[in-house]
């Protein structure tokens, strides 16, 4: 069995295409056998807003999604929870910034985090900034 | 008595799954490959059918990662059948 490490991503844009890459490397890693963690803050928290998560106006995204080719943001988060080792953390200064609370928020989300209680994961992790 | 070989194969084939991932891209194959196993008992056998180019250094990867067997890996007419047995502790 070959060695590998965990992944921690700090989603920082809340562009769809990016934030879902970065889902999709998160649940590769995952289905691989590692831990990932992964970080909403500024204006990637937005996609952790219920019914907020899937939105988009883009219409590449729109017919990528209609023609089966991109998985939706909502889809990619339930296949972590299912793989059981993908954590989404809601970065809590981020959450005050855009004056959002806990109760917006998708279930999904383990916990709201500080930088340094997550900064402490990553110190035997790859870290990925998205 | 006459029919034991048969009941053999009969078992074999009946604990073999198939997931059929032809037309399926990185990293579907993978995921959808991560949970049909998950689903399955230690040692069981699934089989894999994809045309991904990427597929067999994806799988040869998570089964490597995961302690699985890889039991086959070849390619016929653009498809590849990739056949992997579940590892203990997985």
């Amino acid at each position: 069995m070959v060695e590998s490490r965990d992944l921690c991503i700090v989603f920082h844009s809340g562009d769809f295409e990016r934030v879902c890459h970065g889902l999709t490397i998160a649940n590769v890693s995952a289905a691989l056998g590692n831990d990932s963690h992964l970080l909403f803050t500024y204006q990637a928290i937005k996609r952790l807003v219920r019914d907020e998560t899937d939105r988009t106006e883009n219409d590449f995204i729109v017919k990528a999604l209609a023609g089966g080719h991109m998985k939706k943001l909502t889809e990619l988060i339930a296949m972590g929870r299912q793989f059981g080792s993908v954590h989404i953390y809601a970065c809590s200064g981020s959450m005050a910034l855009m004056n959002i609370s806990r109760d917006e928020l998708i279930e999904e989300v383990e916990k709201s985090m500080g930088l340094s209680t997550f900064m402490a994961l990553w110190e035997d992790a790859n870290v990925l900034f998205i | 008595m006459c029919c034991s070989s048969d009941r053999t194969k009969e078992k074999t084939k009946s604990h073999a799954r198939t997931l059929d991932c032809i037309g399926l891209y990185c990293p579907e194959p993978l995921f959808r490959t991560r949970l049909e196993m998950d689903s399955m008992e230690q040692g069981g056998v699934l089989e894999i059918l994809a045309d991904d180019p990427a597929a067999e250094e994806d799988l040869a990867s998570f089964a490597d990662k995961n302690g699985h067997r890889i039991l086959a890996s070849n390619w016929e007419n653009g498809i590849l059948r990739f056949l992997v047995e579940k590892s203990a502790g997985v």
